[in-house]
């Protein structure tokens, strides 16, 4: 016997369409719930660790279940277990030395750390989640998917130079595992070496995705009636290449460059981007190397403008992203471009490169906290 | 990142004041109130960004989007006040074309007779 109401019959000139459909009882599928410890925050941010009927213990060393490498975490911090036939896990501290806080509270003997609250220890910060498997297991594909990309971007990054008359290092540390900023350099002929940099504007996977597009332009030459030996003629290509109308309103800032050695002659163009630095091999002097054009992408100048400088035997140039001098220091304070520079005329450290050195101080200067933006740092030393 | 807007006796300008880290986390907290007051404005708009501490590319690409907007509908985007580090920014930027930027609200002004 059909549950639906009856229908009364239709005249032969009603004109009404009627749809019929039956009532669909759906049998959901069982949702499995996971609680988690995640390290949100502090140099392992990123590590997921089930909790469930064993305890979790977190500390220094194995045989932790989570080992934190910080040295202000003792070898054995806390222990985490579930309470029974509750949503709250609870936290017992082991006698640490600097202690465990969940939401700030110190924990003394054992606490409770319901879902969602924070609990920090060293400098680590870790939540309780509380989640469906599923949702987990996607985002660790994504995890994985975004760590591949990170792997491929920084797979087209040319690799240090450690012969020849021009020298290479640098340190690429994107924000969010993939970003925005990359370069390319190489020799055009045998005596004209072309070094290109660029910063894409954000971070993360819209803006890495588009810095591979301008890379492979950069690094296959494409860009059409181009001389890749004229900085300006490969900021003006560029800008007709990646208009941010046609680009999800991305931009890019860019600086790039031309030495040639026959001529110890480096002519450069800069668009948007804070200036390259030249410093001489006694690390008396450095000098600002820019001039002044919009930013890729966002207007058509009539013309890009660019400069020249002579490059003493020995020069080393330093070009790097905003990422790395657009931090807070240790007492909070916004520091700038002019905060920065200072550190290139410091000595060299032996067996350090000059990126590491550099990209080390500034870590420093901000106590170890992680960049909020990508942080990009090349070095080119030209010995002849 | 706050953003406040102050209504004019001047029917043709409009105010707009920011406060804040102009980063990606405060275009994400005004970015839609900033285009409704400035683009949806239909008049032509001064920004107080003295208040401003930093601010980075996806501040740039916010304050450029609407000046570009703006610029559709034949309305002009002025900046004043910037501190030293935004002012640095944005005359490294260069897109004063654009986005002109004057060292206080008279000056701003005067960019918008001009």
């Amino acid at each position: 016997m059909s549950d639906l109401p009856a229908l009364e019959p239709l005249d032969d000139d009603d004109t009404r369409t009627i749809f019929v459909t039956t009532q669909r009882t759906v049998q959901a599928a069982p949702i499995e719930w996971v609680h988690y410890v995640l390290v949100a925050e502090g140099p392992e941010r990123g590590l997921r660790v089930p909790l469930g009927a064993n305890p979790v213990h977190i500390g220094r060393r194995a045989p932790c279940e989570l080992v934190l490498a910080d040295a202000e975490v003792s070898a054995r911090h806390c222990e985490l277990r579930l309470a029974e036939g509750e949503l709250d896990a609870i936290v017992n501290d082991l006698g640490s030395t600097n202690g465990s806080y969940v939401d700030g509270r110190r924990v003394t003997g054992s606490l409770r750390w319901p879902p969602g609250a924070s609990l920090q220890i060293g400098r680590h910060v870790l939540k309780h989640e509380y989640r469906p498997l599923r949702e987990v297991q996607r985002s660790a594909e994504l995890d994985r998917d975004v760590r591949q990309a990170s792997r491929y971007l920084q797979s087209l990054l040319p690799p240090p130079l450690i012969t020849g008359p021009v020298r290479s290092d640098w340190v690429f540390v994107p924000s969010a595992q993939v970003g925005g900023d990359a370069f390319s350099y190489g020799w055009l002929d045998d005596h004209r070496f072309a070094i290109a940099f660029f910063d894409v504007c954000g971070h993360g996977i819209a803006a890495a995705v588009h810095s591979v597009a301008v890379l492979s332009a950069l690094r296959q030459r494409t860009l059409p009636g181009v001389d890749f030996a004229d900085p300006a003629q490969v900021l003006a290509g560029l800008n007709d290449a990646f208009p941010m109308d046609a680009h999800a309103g991305m931009y890019f800032t860019a600086w790039g460059g031309v030495y040639d050695r026959t001529t110890r002659q480096l002519s450069y163009a800069s668009a948007g981007h804070h200036p390259a630095f030249l410093v001489e091999a006694g690390r008396r002097s450095v000098r600002a190397l820019a001039t002044r054009n919009p930013m890729i992408g966002a207007m058509r100048p009539e013309r890009f403008a660019t400069a020249r400088v002579d490059v003493p035997a020995g020069s080393s140039l330093h070009v790097f992203s905003d990422g790395v001098f657009e931090v807070r220091d240790t007492d909070g304070r916004q520091l700038g471009l002019d905060d920065f520079t200072p550190a290139l005329l410091e000595p060299a450290l032996p067996g350090v490169t000059e990126p590491q050195r550099l990209f080390d101080k500034v870590r420093r200067a901000c106590g170890g906290a992680e960049f909020d933006d990508d942080v990009s740092l090349l070095t080119l030393t030209f010995l002849a | 990142m706050d953003l406040r807007i102050n209504s004019q006796a001047d029917p043709s300008v409009q105010l707009v004041v920011l406060q804040g880290r102009l980063d990606t986390a405060g275009v994400d907290a005004v970015e839609t109130r900033f285009a409704a007051a400035t683009a949806g404005a239909g008049r032509d708009v001064l920004v107080d960004v003295a208040g401003v501490e930093i601010l980075t590319s996806m501040g740039i690409r916010m304050l450029l989007s609407t000046a570009r907007a703006m610029s559709g509908r034949h309305k002009r985007l002025v900046l004043f006040g910037a501190r030293d580090l935004v002012r640095d920014v944005l005359d490294i930027a260069a897109i004063d074309s654009l986005v002109p930027h004057a060292a206080d609200e008279a000056q701003a002004r005067a960019l918008l007779q001009g």
